[in-house]
């Protein structure tokens, strides 16, 4: 295989590649943006080069002489749109062979369309920030691809795994108390072990064929939420209480992960004492928000109630039982009601999973009992 | 005569990255007792950054002769490897120096700094911040006192995923900071762990490096006392972080950045939760604004310092004696480096 270039290698994805490549014996290099975060890179003791996308010139120079680029970065806003955008004018300038990019499945929605099943669907972010960000960075690769990069766009659903934040997470959930489970927990989980998005990755690198498309990475079949949940339980010793919950009830909450502030959110946030205390501080504002105040108090109270209905529902409520955290993301994310086949992966590219479901399993089994997440000795018995 | 009312003692700061920005300058400034008289980097920009950002009036210089003649004492922020070196510079102008924790990178260098400073008379102090905090002591002054009864064992943990950004990437280097998180983090807990329990006597340990600089350790120490327990350090993973002491009459819990109180859980009485206190006024105390007034009054009076260098080089002797009987960290869920391990014939 050419030599590589993984850039972000310090994050979750680009950590779990950089181990891959080192123990396999792979020529690569990785970029990091700070070393702050670059401790599952900076053990293997090979040089680790520090790159802001930001800057395009210092891009152009570190990406001269590799055959291959794995985009793992992620970062601010900027990093995202201007730093992306500098990673491939530098491609398209020094004619590197290949580019693989890590998008994801949220492009096609938190509640997906039919077609959705196919790489060929419509993606339709559904107003999340996260997911048009993506879908945005999509189309600028399949310009790219155009140019004559050979290009490879891979799209996972939430990544599990050792050190997997998603893992860590559902974790916690689950130890917090009764865990909401979604039309019986039916639906497939669409989770992937890092491992087989690695395997993805390095199918792309080696592929002779299937360039300028975008791929599903996923488990071989459909895993249902239940089976996640209970084998979760499980590898925690936890004795798991489901509250079942229907999609209509959750769909309230659908929204709340990253997306664009609208009309209302705006509103929340101006009406907040937090935001008024602060504003207040400058003359003006300070003034209309006076006037806003002495205004709002004039209203008719129907009227006054009816908006704060509009700008302040739903209103959660701590009580002496935990509420149900039907907006986490652990929760929305079991509506998805289809399974994205990683069919295509495997004919075009030749992509084998290394770990069965059950055998990723257990690696995020023996990597929460090395983090001390689980009781050696319960898990033992 | 309170100390406030003399002059105070001029320090400079050796080494302008992150930590001199958000700890050790803001801290000097703040204290009436010190006036930071010098800011020194081998990138002069980022020194005078410094003094325009905290507006202070410090000179700015790239070498620390340019500036001796302003000082008392200087604040060694710098990568490890510099230590000794800066350290002896600092002792050749007759400066007394602060190290920022490890006081060196390896044992040999520790104790040969601080046998020139006790041959010039000069003050060397190691930055062991939590050796001033109230609860650190507390423990000391309880377990000492026989207060738990017989001390059975520990475990400490302490680990965060990322971390900040050194400006020199000097972490990343095994010669420039002497290891990996067993001493960029973990030494801040061997150093507790040796001001309560004594000499170690038998360790045992293991990491996942692989030529670099490890993310992840774990090992156990047994001290001439006979006390003996764990300890896992991580920058990958965010761990408990606190430490967990197994004694005759209580469980006691120590929140790895809790300055102040302790939590006991006596046997006793199951069920129960108890929390101690040493500091009436707890709770707001810049603890790297007291260690460096700590420096500046053992400078001023000629005492000894809180953390004196050959009580500082105590860490770096465990350090070395952890990495001397280092085996691989066993990372059972990576299939990958197995495989790959049987295909080069390992």
């Amino acid at each position: 295989m050419n030599r590589i270039a993984v850039v972000g290698a310090s994050g979750f994805v680009g950590s779990a590649l950089c181990e891959r490549l080192f123990f396999e014996g792979i020529n690569f290099a990785p970029f990091v943006r700070g070393t702050g975060n670059a401790a599952r890179v900076s053990r293997l003791g090979i040089p680790i080069r520090r790159l802001d996308l930001l800057d395009s010139k210092a891009v152009l120079d570190a990406l001269t002489g590799f055959d291959v680029v794995v985009n793992c970065s992620l970062g601010d806003k900027a990093a995202v749109s201007r730093g992306f955008h500098n990673l491939l004018l530098a491609m398209e300038r020094l004619r590197t062979s290949r580019l693989i990019h890590l998008s994801s499945a949220s492009i096609y929605g938190v509640e997906p369309k039919p077609d959705c099943v196919s790489e060929e669907g419509s993606p339709d972010p559904q107003s999340n920030q996260y997911a048009e960000m993506k879908l945005r960075q999509d189309e600028s690769i399949f310009r790219l691809s155009q140019k004559g990069v050979a290009t490879y766009i891979l799209c996972p659903g939430a990544i599990v795994g050792p050190y997997s934040v998603f893992s860590i997470g559902l974790a916690e959930i689950l130890r917090s108390g009764p865990m909401p489970l979604v039309d019986g927990g039916a639906n497939p989980s669409n989770l992937v072990h890092v491992d087989n998005l690695v395997e993805a990755i390095l199918a792309a690198a080696r592929s002779s064929s299937g360039a300028g498309e975008r791929y599903f990475v996923n488990e071989t079949r459909p895993v249902s939420w239940r089976t996640v949940l209970e084998d979760h339980a499980r590898i925690l010793g936890i004795q798991l209480e489901f509250v079942q919950v229907t999609t209509d009830e959750v769909r309230p909450f659908l929204s709340t992960g990253p997306r664009r502030a609208g009309l209302r959110d705006q509103g929340r946030v101006l009406i907040s004492p937090e935001f008024r205390r602060a504003a207040s501080k400058l003359a003006p504002i300070g003034w209309i928000n006076d006037l806003a105040s002495a205004t709002f108090g004039h209203l008719p109270p129907r009227t006054q109630n009816r908006i704060r209905e509009r700008l302040q529902w739903p209103i959660s409520v701590n009580g002496s039982r935990p509420a149900l955290p039907l907006s986490s993301r652990f929760v929305t994310a079991q509506v998805r009601a289809y399974y994205q086949s990683p069919q295509k992966l495997t004919t075009r590219l030749g992509w084998t999973p290394p770990l069965s479901y059950e055998a990723g399993m257990e690696t995020i089994a023996n990597w929460f009992e090395f983090a001390g997440m689980v009781d050696s000795r319960a898990r033992r018995a | 005569m309170g100390l406030s009312k003399v002059k105070p003692v001029r320090l400079g700061m050796i080494g302008c990255g992150a930590m001199t920005e958000i700890a050790h300058l803001p801290a000097a400034i703040r204290s009436p007792i010190i006036e930071v008289t010098a800011l020194v980097d081998r990138d002069l920009d980022r020194a005078n950054l410094l003094r325009r950002m905290f507006g202070c009036s410090a000179r700015t210089a790239v070498r620390l002769e340019d500036v001796v003649e302003t000082l008392d004492g200087v604040v060694i922020v710098t990568p490890n490897h510099t230590h000794r070196m800066l350290t002896e510079l600092a002792f050749e102008h007759g400066i007394s120096a602060f190290v920022q924790k490890p006081l060196s990178t390896t044992y040999a260098d520790a104790i040969a700094v601080c046998e020139l400073a006790r041959a010039k008379e000069l003050v060397l102090t190691v930055g062991f911040q939590g050796r001033h905090f109230a609860s650190v002591k507390l423990m000391k002054r309880l377990i000492d006192a026989g207060f738990f009864g017989k001390v059975e064992g520990f475990h400490c943990e302490y680990g965060v995923r990322g971390g900040y950004t050194s400006v020199s990437g000097y972490n990343l280097s095994r010669e420039q900071a002497g290891g990996g998180v067993l001493v960029t983090m973990g030494s801040h807990y061997l150093d507790r762990m040796i001001y309560w329990f004594g000499e170690p006597r038998q360790v045992r340990y293991a990491d996942d490096s692989y030529g670099g600089v490890e993310g992840n350790c774990k090992g156990q120490i047994r001290f001439d006392n006979g006390i003996q327990g764990t300890f896992f350090f991580s920058k990958a993973i965010a761990l408990k972080n606190k430490f967990s002491i197994e004694t005759e009459h209580y469980v006691v819990e120590l929140p790895a950045m809790e300055t102040e109180q302790i939590t006991l859980f006596p046997r006793a009485l199951p069920g129960t939760k108890m929390q101690v206190g040493a500091s009436v006024d707890g709770g707001n105390i810049d603890y790297h604004q007291v260690e460096l007034e700590d420096f500046a009054h053992s400078i001023r009076s000629g005492s000894s310092p809180v953390v004196d260098g050959f009580e500082g080089a105590r860490s770096v002797k465990l350090s070395e004696q952890l990495y001397r009987c280092r085996t691989q960290l066993e990372e059972s869920w990576a299939w990958y480096r197995n495989l790959a391990m049987a295909g080069r014939g390992q």
